[in-house]
């Protein structure tokens, strides 16, 4: 037996006053439960109300409240949104930080070979320049997830880390600026010293880099999916 | 616990044992399928093995989320029976990937069954 739409929109509701609000993960588990609900009802020979408490049963786990440390406790989501966070939240550190500890070995190794100072003022100017794209970007997907207010995971976790763009500006700034960063403190600097500096700046960036592919993700997602 | 064995024909009692092979079961079940979705693929394990083997909601999502994060699985979206259904189907990196996961696990398999088994031939 077929789910009416009435039936299917009862489902989806349920999902929604357990915090499942997100379409792309809402969709998949509407239709499994709906299966779920039409093969209970063809081979047990119960109601629709009884195969759906039954199905919500099974789901239980999957749908409880919760929350992780990594990706702040505050936040709290059913378990199987939470996961997805979590996978999300682990690949941007990954990423981030096998890419800041690339691109510091390179900057270390170029600015070693070629010791000018115009070659660590360009280097600088061109990496400022790059990481000002990189926080434009984000802003303008930042406006475009809000003006489009379809909810999906991946735009969810690009909103919940925008929370970082304070902290990219305030650093761009310091590269600009701050004293530590004149060519005479790099050129007399330690090796440490001098990794921590293109690293953290990096490390950032890198952060960034990957939220704009969140970003896209949530795009790409939102056109596949239909859901404007 | 993420995958179950159902207790009456329980001979394997540690689910633990198939947890690493998840995902190698899944791209299995893709390459021979075409497209799934997520009910399919746990109905479908269920019947090959007989009901011995049950995958979770909990285990099923995330690795189809995972081997879809890693480009490794493709997503196609359509209207059936008054509702969206999300089929998986294998990328062309993923249809390659299975051949290499598959090929190691029949080594793990032939592995265990010269330790466990030595009489045995695989």
């Amino acid at each position: 037996m077929k789910l009416t739409s009435e039936q299917i929109a009862t489902i989806e509701e349920t999902l929604v006053t357990k915090g499942l609000i997100y379409d792309d993960i809402k969709l998949e588990v509407t239709d499994h439960i709906a299966s779920e609900i039409e093969i209970a009802i063809k081979d047990n020979s119960i109601s629709f109300d009884d195969a759906f408490k039954q199905s919500f049963e099974n789901w239980n786990d999957q749908l409880r409240p919760s929350s992780s440390f990594w990706i702040g406790s505050k936040n709290v989501d059913p378990k199987v949104v939470i996961e997805k966070f979590l996978s999300l939240s682990k690949r941007q550190y990954k990423f981030a930080l096998l890419s800041a500890i690339v691109f510091s070995i390179l900057m270390l190794t170029i600015t070693m070979i070629n010791t000018q100072e115009y070659v660590y003022n360009a280097l600088k100017l061109i990496f400022s320049s790059a990481y000002i794209l990189v926080c434009l970007t984000l802003i303008t997907c930042l406006f475009y997830i809000w003006k489009l207010k379809s909810q999906t995971t991946c735009g969810r976790f690009f909103q919940k880390n925008c929370g970082f763009l304070g902290m990219h500006f305030f650093l761009i700034y310091t590269f600009f600026n701050g004293h530590s960063h004149l060519y005479r403190h790099y050129n007399r600097g330690s090796f440490t010293r001098n990794f921590s500096e293109w690293f953290l700046h990096g490390f950032f960036m890198f952060m960034g880099v990957y939220l704009i592919l969140i970003a896209i993700e949530h795009f790409k997602t939102i056109k596949k999916y239909k859901l404007t | 616990m993420y995958i179950c064995i159902s207790k009456s024909r329980m001979k394997m009692k540690n689910s633990q044992l198939y947890k690493g092979s998840l995902n190698t079961i899944i791209m299995k079940l893709l390459e021979e399928n075409g497209k799934m979705y997520g009910y399919e693929i746990t109905q479908k394990v269920k019947g090959i093995t007989q009901g011995d083997l049950n995958i979770t909601e909990g285990a099923l999502y995330p690795a189809l989320h995972k081997l879809e994060a890693e480009g490794l699985l493709d997503v196609e979206i359509e209207k059936v029976d008054n509702r969206l259904r999300k089929y998986y189907k294998l990328t062309e990196s993923g249809t390659k990937e299975t051949v290499n996961r598959l090929a190691e696990l029949e080594d793990f398999i032939r592995n265990m069954q010269s330790l466990v088994n030595p009489k045995l031939e695989f």
